[in-house]
């Protein structure tokens, strides 16, 4: 048996594994490491379990996840998302759909200091979900415009998708950052828009709020503003090169806990709550990175991505298509799984392609976190979809994935956009 | 730390009264035991943000501390390492159900079965391959690059947080069959 039919064995074992509810970090491992003792040798393969293992986990560039992960929950649960939520609806309540434009701007603020999908949904769709329900919403638009919401929560930085995109592809952190600062503002202010035409089309889906004196505005960033300012304290920082990676998420997590505190917003209670869930969810992305690690290893030995890459290369397909086949297919893997289990699983596969034909890392990157979080709202397994449902009990699944559906046409149009406009992704880093 | 909130089993009728207090004993021993190195993880993770602020500012009027990345490291390794029992206590870890909720109840047991018990085995023979990685370590007297210092325990401390994923494992497959 050739080394390409290794390789294809071991990624359908890898899927069959994980269709069979082995996380998909595990998986990796296991799939990786059987791969590597049929391609390579067992000790080459137990040496990946010991000493590569142990370099991993003792790297320094890794130790950045669980620091910017500690940041978002600090400030999560220390309630001033609920701030947020309010000053963005004093500043925008009062155009029609007025509340569901807060929903995906409070989104969007939440999402700059956190760099989850569900966490940002989970938490908008608590908060504002009530209020669109007291505002007489529509179903279909509220639970629609939190779950798309959501998305913002992976391409706003800091991310940790963002993060781990840049391991794998050995860019700079710093880099993919500051990158996805103005395609995360546009998206936004695409989504709010599509809000704005619903609304106008069919004016009964969310009618305008009060609006509020000037005065009244300007209180309400008073709480908003040391948030803001952690944000352009730990991303500038790193644009102007005051610090690292890993010294930014340290400084990003001491802010929070500081600024918390000083807001008198954080207890002993929610501190160990804060600190615990941040434990798990670093965990959960750590073996996935090093689970991609090992499985990586495989790959490569197998050399099956660079024969890929080369037969694509020689099909004399126009970048563009093929980069756009690429994209399709995260799209729908990233609707049937886990938008960073599908990121880390297929890396390894099209990032040699990418790289051959020419494309910026950088950019392909944000694109990446793009057009996977497109599908956490894309059916069947739209995971922002799922997790606002079962929060908003009264709306069906399938009002759900119909509100969110209103925003994929904002989702296409922008990806096209970053395809025909890589400056916008680029700009700051040229 | 919510270290008690994976609460002990209550047990069924078929199950003997020793089995009981075995099976209680072990989970009460693997909640325990995963709860404390969730909260040496704990410790460790804001120890990393204390060390690497420091010396952010330290940098600002002296010299850096030299080992930061070193230290960090290890530390890092220790918060990633000893979360891996709670999180799987927590089942933290990514996976699909999409295929897997639509088996019949017998077939999800048998399938979780297999899946876990080949977890359990792979992750012990991990435990045991990190383990050996810090003895091989020891026996070489590895010093660290930046502070020369013998870093084995770091790794034969990680080779234990593995220990916490493999009992929270076993948890698992037993549960699954309580």
């Amino acid at each position: 048996m050739g080394l390409h039919e290794i390789a294809l064995i071991g990624i359908v074992l890898l899927f069959v594994l994980m269709f069979l509810r082995l996380p998909i970090a595990f998986a990796m491992f296991i799939v990786g490491f059987v791969g590597l003792i049929v391609t390579a040798s067992l000790k080459a393969a137990t040496n990946v379990l010991s000493a590569d293992l142990w370099d991993q986990f003792s790297s320094y560039s890794l130790s950045v996840i669980p620091l910017y992960i500690l940041m978002g929950e600090v400030v999560y649960r220390s309630g001033i998302t609920s701030k947020l939520f309010d000053a963005a609806y004093k500043w925008i309540g009062h155009i029609k759909g007025g509340m569901a434009a807060t929903t995906i701007l409070a989104s969007a603020g939440f999402a700059s200091i956190s760099g989850s999908n569900s966490a940002t949904a989970a938490t908008m769709a608590t908060m504002s979900l009530p209020e669109l329900k007291k505002y007489k919403y529509n179903k279909v638009l509220s639970t629609g415009s939190v779950a798309t919401g959501g998305t913002l929560g992976i391409i706003i930085p800091p991310s940790t998708v963002l993060i781990v995109l840049a391991l794998q592809m050995q860019q700079s952190v710093r880099e993919l950052f500051i990158a996805s600062v103005i395609p995360g503002v546009l998206l936004t202010g695409m989504l709010i828009l599509t809000v704005v035409f619903i609304c106008q089309a069919r004016p009964e889906y969310g009618p305008a709020g009060e609006k509020y004196p000037l005065k009244e505005r300007l209180l309400s960033l008073l709480d908003v503003i040391p948030i803001f300012l952690l944000f352009v304290f730990i991303i500038g920082g790193l644009y102007l090169g005051w610090f690292t990676p890993t010294e930014s998420g340290a400084f990003g997590a001491f802010g929070a806990i500081v600024l918390t505190l000083l807001m008198r917003r954080l207890t002993w209670a929610k501190f160990k709550d804060a600190v615990a869930a941040s434990l798990r969810s670093s965990i959960m992305v750590l073996m996935l990175v090093v689970g991609a690690m090992v499985f990586g290893r495989f790959l490569t030995l197998t050399r099956l991505p660079h024969e890929v890459a080369e037969w694509i290369n020689t099909l004399g397909l126009p970048a563009t298509v093929i980069i756009v086949c690429i994209l399709i297919i995260y799209i729908i893997g990233g609707s049937i799984m886990d938008a960073l289990g599908f990121l880390i699983i297929s890396i390894p596969i099209f990032y040699p392609t990418v790289l051959m034909l020419g494309f910026d890392p950088v950019w392909f990157a944000v694109i990446l976190t793009v057009v996977t979080s497109m599908g956490a709202i894309t059916p069947p397994v739209g995971v922002n979809v799922f997790i606002v449902q079962g929060i908003a009990k009264e709306a069906s699944l399938v009002e759900v994935f119909k509100g969110a559906s209103l925003f994929l046409i904002a989702y296409i149009i922008f990806i096209a956009l970053l395809i025909m406009f890589p400056e916008i992704v680029l700009v700051f880093i040229q | 730390m919510d270290v008690n909130d994976t609460k002990a089993p209550t047990f069924v009728e078929d199950v003997s009264h020793e089995e009981n207090k075995v099976l209680r004993i072990y989970f009460q021993l693997t909640s325990y035991l995963n709860g404390i190195m969730a909260w040496v993880a704990g410790i460790a993770l804001i120890s990393m943000i204390a060390l690497i602020v420091f010396n952010a500012i330290k940098r600002l009027f002296s010299d850096p501390f030299s080992g930061t990345v070193e230290v960090v490291g290890w530390l890092a390794a220790i918060t990633a390492t000893f979360s891996l029992g709670y999180a799987q206590l927590h089942k933290a870890h990514v996976y699909i159900d999409l295929l897997f909720e639509k088996f019949p109840e017998m077939l999800q047991k048998i399938v979780y079965t297999i899946m876990v018990a080949g977890s359990v085995i792979f992750f012990t023979l991990v435990v045991y391959y990190l383990f050996q990685h810090g003895l091989l370590m020891k026996r070489n007297g590895t010093l660290s690059e930046t502070l020369q210092f013998l870093f084995y325990p770091f790794i034969l401390l990680c080779s234990f947080g593995f220990v916490g994923l493999v009992l929270s494992l076993i948890k698992d497959l037993i549960d699954c069959w309580r």
